[in-house]
C-alpha cells in the first residue's frame, strides 16, 4: 500500500479526574489529526500539557483513546483485538525521555536489546544474540557493552540503548518522547547524529516528541505544534520555522532564546502572557483566545478551521489567518 | 513600591555593552577547589576557580552535568556539607552593610546566618519544588522575612505583597497555595523569596531548567529587570547557552571543575577560543537553514566523557576528548591566559584559536 504509514484522525483522549477535584474530565487530546508518510519524521512540537505524550501513548495504544482512529499501514489499531496488537507492535516501537528509568537495572545490556526479539520472533538463542549485537554495534557502542549493567553506562550510552531496543526488529515507525530532553548538548548532538543516520538508513517512519523547537528543527522533515491538546499548525521545516502563521507558534519561536547574544537580544519581545488554560475546562473557540494579542470576540465564538497557507501543505488554525488569505 | 529595592545602587547602563561596573567585585572567588572526600581518595570536583562578581553584573556559568558549575557556587557560600571539602581558595565578600571585605570561608556559622539572605540569597535548582505544601504563600514569605529583618507581622505582610510586586504575581495570589499555582509562578515565588532581605548577590541554578520556554521568557525578563532596578549581582548557572545568550553580560565555561573560558558574552559567542566551548556552541542545532548554508548538516559531537579527577593533572584535562591537542597538552596542565584585544577574555589552553560559529 502506498500514502501515509500513520494516518491519526479526530484523536481524542479524555481522563476522568478524582472526584475530589470536581469530578471533571481533562482532555488531554482534543480531535488531533495528522499523517506520518514513510521515511518521514514528523515532530509533535508543544509545551508541558499539551497533550504532545499522550498522542503517542495513544498511536502505540498505551492509552485507548476515548475517541477518534489511528491507522498504522491500513489497519485501524484503536479497534485490533489484543492478540493481533501483540503482532503488529513488533512493527511499531517507542523510545523513551529518561534513560535511567526505561531500562530495567537488573538486566544486562545484551538482554535488555534481546527482548523484542524474544517476545516477538521464535528466533533461536544464537540469533536473537546476533541481532541484539547488531543492533548495539547500529547504534554507535561497542560490543563490550552488551555484557554491561545499565548504571556503567552514561545517559548518552544508555540513551543509545534503549535505541537499540526500539530498531532491534527494524520497526517501521519509531516513536520518539523527548529522547534527548534529559542530556547534555554535546551528547544530545550524538544522539540526534545517529538519530538522523538511522532514520536515513533503515527507512523508518518517526513520530518525534519534543518540547525544544531546535531539535525539531534540526531532525523533523514536518513538523505540527500541538497547543491544549489542539493542534494550532502543522507545516514541512523550511516552512514552519521560516514563516510561522499561527500566533502561539510565532511566541513560542520567539520565547526560545537563541545562542547568539546579538540576534537574541535584538529581538521583538513579544510574550504571551498568562499560561495556558485548564484542560479541564478549555476556553469555548480558539484555545488560545485567552493569551493571544490578536485575539476578538470571533475567536471566543467560533473555533478555526485549518486554513491552507501553502502549497506545500502548511496549515493552521487562525481566524485572523485565514481571514487574511481570504482577502487577499 | 513597597519595598527598599526600588531604592537601586546606580548601574550604569551601556547600551549593548556588559553592564560591569568598575570598582571592587561584591564577591571575588580566588582559587577555590572543593573536593569530595571519597573511600578510593579526593575526586576533584572545583579546581582553583577564580571568578570576581560585580554590581549589576549577569555572570553566566556555564557548563554540563558534572563541570562543577554548582559545586563551585555552594563552595563560594559554604553550603556544601561532607563529603564535600574547600581545600583552598578565598572568598572575599564586600557588601552593602559589609563595607570592608569579609572572607566568606572564615565566617562562623553565626555570622553566616547575618550574611544568608540580607547579603547573598541563593534559588536552588528545582526550587519550584521545595516550597512547604501545607502553607499558603503569605505565610513562608513573612516567615522568611521576619527571621531575617527587625519587622512586625503587619510589616512583613506588606513586604510580603511588595515582593510578589516585583516577580509579577498578582497579590490575591498571597492566600494561594503552592499546588494552586504553576511551575512558573512557584519558581517565581522563590526568587521573590530570596530577594526577601534585599541581597547584593543573587545566585540562580538553573533558575529555568524545568520551566517551558514560554515561562522561562517571563522569568527571563523578571530577572533582567530585578538587575537593573536593584544593581545586584546575578550568579546564573546553567547549562543552556540560550540563557546566557540572552541574559548574561559575561559567561564563565567550566569543564571538568576548571574555568577553561571566561569572556563577554558577545565575544565568546562571537568567537569561542577554547575547543570545549566551541564544542559546545557547535553541539547546538540553531537554525537548519543557516546550517545548511555553511555545510554543517550534522551537530559537532564532543567524542569521549567527562574525566572524574583524582590524581592532581599532569595534562590538559580536555585533551583527550580535543581535536586540537599535542604533545604539550599531554604533559602539562594549561593555564588560564588573556587572549584577545579585551582584557577580559581569557582562556586556558594551547591552542586557542578562536572558532567561527554558525549562525543561531
Amino acid at each position: 500500500m502506498t500514502g501515509a504509514l500513520l494516518e491519526v484522525e479526530r484523536l481524542t483522549m479524555e481522563f476522568r479526574t478524582h472526584r475530589g477535584t470536581g469530578g471533571g474530565r481533562v482532555q488531554a487530546v482534543r480531535g488531533v489529526s495528522f499523517t506520518i508518510g514513510r521515511g518521514e519524521i514528523l515532530g509533535l512540537v508543544g509545551e508541558t500539557g499539551s497533550g504532545k505524550t499522550t498522542v503517542g501513548k495513544c498511536v502505540v495504544r498505551l492509552l485507548n483513546p476515548s475517541a477518534g482512529t489511528v491507522t498504522f499501514d491500513g489497519q485501524d489499531i484503536t479497534r485490533v483485538p489484543r492478540g493481533k496488537l501483540r503482532q503488529l507492535r513488533a512493527r511499531f516501537q517507542m523510545v523513551f525521555q529518561d534513560p535511567y528509568s526505561s531500562l530495567d537495572p537488573r538486566m544486562t545490556v545484551a538482554r535488555i536489546v534481546a527482548e523484542p526479539v524474544r517476545a516477538h520472533t521464535a528466533d533461536s538463542v544464537t540469533e536473537v544474540r546476533a541481532k541484539a549485537a547488531k543492533a548495539i554495534e547500529r547504534v554507535g557502542l561497542p560490543p563490550g557493552v552488551l555484557q554491561r549493567l545499565p548504571h556503567e553506562l552514561s545517559g548518552g550510552q544508555r540513551q543509545r540503548v534503549g535505541l537499540a531496543r526500539a530498531l532491534v526488529l527494524e520497526p517501521q515507525l519509531l516513536i520518539a518522547d523527548e529522547p534527548v530532553s534529559a542530556l547534555d548538548v554535546s551528547v544530545r548532538a550524538g544522539i540526534l547524529n545517529l538519530l538522523a543516520d538511522l532514520q536515513r538508513s533503515m527507512g523508518f517512519s518517526c513520530l518525534f516528541i519534543t518540547h525544544d523547537l531546535s531539535v525539531a528543527e534540526f531532525l523533523c522533515d514536518r513538523v505540527a505544534v500541538l497547543y491544549l491538546g489542539e493542534i494550532v499548525e502543522v507545516g514541512t521545516r523550511d516552512e514552519l520555522f521560516a514563516d510561522p502563521r499561527h500566533p502561539y507558534t510565532q511566541s513560542l519561536l520567539a520565547a526560545a532564546p537563541l545562542p547568539d547574544p546579538v540576534r537574541q537580544r535584538g529581538r521583538a519581545g513579544a510574550r504571551l502572557s498568562g499560561e495556558p488554560a485548564s484542560n479541564v475546562t478549555p476556553p469555548p473557540g480558539c484555545g488560545l483566545n485567552p493569551r493571544c494579542p490578536l485575539a476578538d470576540d470571533r475567536c471566543v465564538a467560533e473555533a478555526p478551521a485549518f486554513t491552507v497557507v501553502s502549497a506545500f501543505g502548511h496549515m493552521t488554525r487562525c481566524h485572523r489567518v485565514q481571514e487574511q488569505q481570504s482577502g487577499q | 513600591m513597597n519595598t527598599d529595592l526600588g531604592n537601586p545602587v546606580p548601574v550604569p547602563a551601556e547600551p549593548g555593552g556588559s553592564g560591569r561596573s568598575s570598582g571592587v567585585p561584591v564577591l571575588s572567588i580566588r582559587d577555590l577547589s572543593v573536593a569530595y572526600r571519597t573511600g578510593a581518595g579526593d575526586v576533584r570536583a572545583v579546581d582553583k576557580v577564580t571568578v570576581d562578581l560585580h554590581a549589576g553584573e549577569v555572570v553566566g556559568l556555564v557548563g554540563e552535568s558534572g563541570s562543577g558549575k554548582s559545586t563551585l557556587a555552594y563552595g563560594a557560600t559554604r553550603l556544601l556539607r561532607a563529603p564535600a571539602v574547600i581545600t583552598s581558595g578565598t572568598v572575599h565578600y564586600q557588601g552593602r552593610r559589609v563595607r570592608t571585605p569579609v572572607d566568606v570561608l572564615e565566617l562562623s556559622a553565626d555570622q553566616l546566618v547575618g550574611m544568608r539572605w540580607r547579603e547573598i540569597a541563593i534559588v536552588f535548582q528545582s526550587a519550584m519544588n521545595a516550597l512547604n505544601p501545607v502553607l499558603n504563600i503569605h505565610d513562608q514569605l513573612t516567615d522568611v522575612i521576619r527571621a531575617h529583618l527587625p519587622v512586625t507581622r503587619r510589616e512583613a505582610t506588606d513586604k510580603a505583597a511588595g515582593l510578589l510586586d516585583l516577580v509579577g504575581i498578582p497579590r490575591t495570589r498571597l492566600r494561594s497555595y503552592p499546588h494552586e499555582l504553576s511551575g512558573g509562578m512557584r519558581q517565581r515565588v522563590m526568587i521573590a523569596m530570596a530577594l526577601a532581605g534585599e541581597p547584593k548577590l543573587l545566585v540562580l541554578d538553573e533558575p529555568t531548567t524545568a520551566l517551558d520556554v514560554t515561562t522561562q521568557a517571563q522569568i527571563l525578563d523578571i530577572v533582567r529587570d530585578l538587575r537593573s532596578r536593584t544593581g545586584m549581582a546575578i550568579l546564573l548557572i546553567t547549562h543552556d547557552l540560550g540563557v546566557v545568550a540572552d541574559i548574561a553580560d559575561r559567561i564563565v565555561v567550566m569543564y571538568a571543575g576548571a574555568k577553561v573560558e571566561e569572556a563577554d558574552v558577545y565575544d565568546l559567542f562571537r568567537a569561542p577560543r577554547h575547543p570545549y566551548a566551541a564544542g559546545l556552541l557547535g553541539a547546538l542545532p540553531g537554525s537548519a537553514v543557516a546550517r545548511r548554508e555553511a555545510g554543517q548538516l550534522r551537530l559537532a559531537e564532543i567524542p569521549g566523557m567527562v574525566p572524574v579527577l583524582r590524581a592532581p593533572l599532569e595534562s590538559c584535562a580536555f585533551a583527550p576528548r580535543c581535536q586540537r591537542a599535542t604533545d604539550q597538552c599531554r604533559v602539562q596542565p594549561p593555564l588560564l591566559t588573556p587572549c584577545g584585544p579585551a582584557d577580559d577574555h581569557a582562556v586556558a589552553c594551547f591552542h586557542p584559536e578562536p572558532v567561527a560559529t554558525v549562525p543561531a
